[in-house]
């Protein structure tokens, strides 16, 4: 199990990476990127500001998935705990007033129609209702539910990279290209949700909180045996 | 050397299904199929070759075919040959039925004797350049707008 935790965030750091690489296409001046050509065919209002909403969204994920992860890293939240703060107050900022309304305007026009709309717009609320939550648990002292409710953030950053290695996955199985589309979009957001309730021992869902103040002594690990295995 | 060999098997898949799946009647609807795949199928296969498997674009189809629809004269006379292109994706037994393809994928039009090929966006008709990514503008209005119908 020791080994599930740094095999995961390597996924995802590579995940981020190519996901990086491949968004380079945007900024191209001669050429549409795939993703927009297939956008242009849609009855979008203004593809002006489409183009410029995609671009805000592509510049906030490039950021947010790495910094969730240094965010991750134990060993800076026990060495540099100030750059922790600091770089969280940086994430929660650009993914409250980038990510989330960029993506939620973008939504309108996901590929597969409204099931995708709702799938990108749920994960959108999942993001944004646990990033605050996290902010006030944080503020609050309570380590156990920031740890939580950033779990969910993090949890949700990282469909990005599992819903397009599904896609792949789907794609090379020969699955209908908007079924597996939707599939690939719902199945990792409800899944991450879940896995994250059940990594931190939060189900059931009414279940309370343990409310632990942080001490200059205190470990995550110790404070929570399900995400020190993690 | 993988992207190499997939290039090849997209292009002379895309090939042989143009010529064998789709079995047009008439000489215009093979010139017309033979254009199509040579003006966008082939390019557009190379193209999404060299993207990221991890774009936000949907992956690309492992194969496609040309259907011509029919044969007609836009409002100036000149005739042209209206297609769809379908699509199969993944790995497939050449064997299996129609159920795998997916259907008017992309639409368009092939004028034969300027050899020009055109595909539908929103509501207008582009260059084929535009499903390359090439920034292109509509073509007149009446492009690839059927007045008569020649052979269908």
């Amino acid at each position: 199990m020791r080994i599930l935790r740094p095999l995961t965030l390597a996924y995802l750091a590579f995940g981020a990476a190519l996901i990086a690489n491949a968004s380079r296409v945007y900024w191209d001046d001669d050429e549409w990127a795939p993703f927009m050509i297939e956008k242009l065919e849609l009855p979008i209002p203004d593809e002006d500001l489409y183009v410029w909403v995609l671009k805000v969204h592509v510049v906030a994920a490039i950021f947010v998935l790495p910094a969730c992860l240094v965010l991750m890293s134990r060993v800076i939240m026990r060495r540099a705990p100030r750059f922790h703060r600091w770089l969280g107050r940086v994430n929660a900022a650009v993914t409250l007033l980038a990510l989330v309304p960029s993506g939620a305007y973008m939504a309108r026009f996901a590929t597969g129609g409204w099931p995708s709309t709702l799938g990108f717009l749920t994960s959108g609320a999942i993001v944004a209702v646990a990033m605050v939550m996290g902010i006030r648990s944080a503020r609050a002292r309570s380590l156990v539910a920031h740890r939580r409710w950033m779990l969910h953030v993090f949890a949700q950053m990282a469909v990005a990279v599992v819903s397009r290695t599904m896609l792949i996955a789907a794609d090379a199985a020969g699955f209908h290209p908007i079924h597996a589309y939707i599939a690939c979009l719902w199945l990792p957001v409800l899944g991450c949700a879940l896995f994250v309730e059940l990594l931190t021992g939060s189900l059931p869902l009414l279940r309370r909180n343990r409310h632990v103040p942080i001490t200059r002594r205190s470990r995550p690990r110790d404070l929570e045996p399900g995400l020190g295995r993690f | 050397m993988y992207r190499s060999l997939a290039v090849l098997v997209l292009a002379t898949s895309s090939l042989a299904s143009a010529g064998s799946e789709t079995k047009p009647t008439s000489p215009e609807l093979q010139q017309a199929v033979a254009l199509v795949d040579a003006g966008l199928l082939r390019p557009l296969a190379s193209k999404e070759h060299e993207r990221g498997k991890f774009s936000r674009a949907r992956p690309p189809a492992a194969q496609r075919r040309v259907r011509p629809l029919e044969l007609a004269r836009d409002s100036s006379g000149k005739a042209f040959v209206a297609f769809a292109v379908d699509e199969r994706h993944g790995w497939f037994d050449e064997s299996e039925g129609e159920d795998k393809w997916v259907k008017d994928q992309i639409l368009g039009c092939a004028y034969l004797e300027s050899r020009e090929v055109f595909v539908k966006r929103g509501k207008a008709f582009h260059p084929a350049a535009a499903k390359l990514g090439k920034k292109t503008k509509a073509a007149p209005a009446n492009t690839c707008q059927t007045t008569v119908v020649v052979t269908r």
